[in-house]
């Protein structure tokens, strides 16, 4: 099996761009990303298009604004994992020595409102009101706050490290610090959850061109980050009651560590998936940088911050940079590429060598690490 | 357990309304609505029995719809009148 890298990024603003097609958003960032690995288009061998909401053949809508091509046009919808699945499938391809070059992108464009729940409108559970997304974290918060003794302060804490972070990111949806006093005074929304503790809607674009290691060697690529390995798992949801456990994502990560020959402590920076504040705080567990059950106090010890022992979310994370779902998994990978780079500015993670990210979706979980 | 302030689209019932696993005897989870107190009264470790409420108005209403739930175990029969509001 050959080695992957990722040569090229290209990312848009995050934000609300209603005069913006999704299909030119999309574009943008992969001419950007094949313009940063200084290779032409002409050597992309294929392109992994990850989306959620934006419809059919929304892959193949995209190339026709970038250029004639006529490569294969994979569509990935994983929810908000697709990106990062689309980059999961990419590597196995490139590794079976499919392809030399790939482009992978993740695109979308929101409604507003809260987060929209995955079943059909029609389905008996719509209508009970259980599938309502941050409820799912606020069952996991309010049994962790039991459990373990932490605050609903310390999950509100994730949001002003997030925001912190998300000020030195021009990209960034909330370019801006906040207090946690104004983090719990913000309206709630499902009980411990208030409204700052939930990523926002977004319209965004993010792509990176992936290569094998001989295209590497043969075309001198100066700038080449390594996937070391990455691993896909779903849920295991042993009674079928619907509801999200992290489970997965320590399940996940194992085996990557595993397949990486390393572990939690040789990391210099994780970029986790932040849907809501709880979801981060509880990965800090799952993800083993801290024990189980300490994640209240470990958000609190400022570890997780930039400069901290390991910071978590750099980017800002999809509380503050925002989360355009078919592109948050893709916009994770290329914060961990830019801060591997030593290209992060402001925001840069000190000697950061080796830095991993778990992307998730309903009822999924996708993570990747990288060196360089 | 939750109490969910702001209404889901598609939900048929009014907010707040409370939301919890609910762990059977038999180890069965349920994720399943709460009634018969305020949001507020309820904790993690209430005994509670199942019943039916309607949501979208009383159960003689063409639209309502009937769904389980669960009230606590300590509630009179004759206190389950205005269930589900």
């Amino acid at each position: 099996m050959t080695k992957a890298f990722i040569i090229g990024t290209g990312i848009t603003p995050f934000g609300r761009f209603p005069g913006s097609a999704v299909e030119h958003l999309a574009a943008n960032a992969i001419v950007d990303a094949v313009v940063d690995a200084d290779i032409h288009w002409r050597d992309v061998q294929c392109l992994y298009a990850a989306h959620v909401h934006q419809g059919v053949a929304a892959g193949q809508r995209v190339i026709k604004e970038i250029g004639p091509s006529g490569i294969p046009v994979v569509n990935v919808e994983n929810c908000s994992a697709a990106a990062s699945t689309a980059l999961h499938e990419a590597r196995l391809a490139i590794a079976a020595g499919e392809y030399d070059v790939v482009v992978v992108a993740g695109f979308e464009k929101m409604q507003h409102g809260i987060l929209l729940n995955v079943h059909p409108l029609e389905s008996p559970e719509v209508a009970m009101g259980t599938t309502v997304l941050p409820m799912r974290f606020a069952l996991m918060a309010s049994e962790h706050i039991e459990k373990y003794g932490t605050t609903p302060e310390q999950f509100g804490m994730v949001t002003v490290k997030n925001r912190a972070h998300a000020s030195l990111n021009p990209k960034a949806q909330y370019p801006s610090s906040i207090t946690l006093e104004e983090v719990m005074a913000s309206r709630m929304i499902s009980d411990p959850i208030t409204k700052l503790q939930c990523s926002p809607t977004t319209d965004g674009a993010a792509a990176v061109v992936m290569c094998s290691e001989a295209f590497l060697k043969r075309n001198g690529a100066r700038r080449g980050v390594r996937i070391v390995a990455s691993g896909l798992v779903s849920d295991i949801d042993e009674q079928g009651s619907n509801v999200f456990s992290l489970e997965m994502v320590g399940r996940n990560v194992r085996s990557v560590y595993e397949k990486a020959g390393l572990g939690p402590e040789n990391l210099d920076l994780v970029e986790t998936h932040d849907c809501f504040s709880v979801a981060e705080l509880l990965a800090y567990e799952k993800l083993g940088l801290c024990e189980e059950g300490a994640g209240g106090a470990f958000i609190e010890s400022g570890a997780t911050r930039l400069g901290g022992r390991i910071p978590v979310n750099v980017s800002g994370g999809l509380i503050g940079k925002g989360h355009p779902l078919g592109a948050t998994g893709l916009a994770q990978i290329i914060e961990v590429v830019t801060q591997l780079r030593g290209e992060a500015g402001h925001r840069q993670v000190d000697k950061a060598r080796i830095g991993l990210t778990s992307n998730m979706g309903m009822w999924s979980s996708c993570i990747h690490v990288l060196s360089n | 357990m939750t109490v969910i302030h702001q209404t889901p689209p598609g939900y048929r019932g009014g907010v707040p309304y409370v939301l919890a696993l609910v762990v059977m005897d038999n180890d069965l989870n349920v994720l399943t609505h709460l009634v018969g107190k305020t949001p507020d009264a309820w904790k993690l470790g209430d005994k509670v029995v199942p019943c039916r409420i309607a949501l979208g108005g009383s159960s003689t209403e063409a639209d309502a719809v009937e769904i389980h739930a669960f009230r606590p175990a300590d509630m009179q029969e004759d206190q389950k009148q205005d269930q589900g509001s």
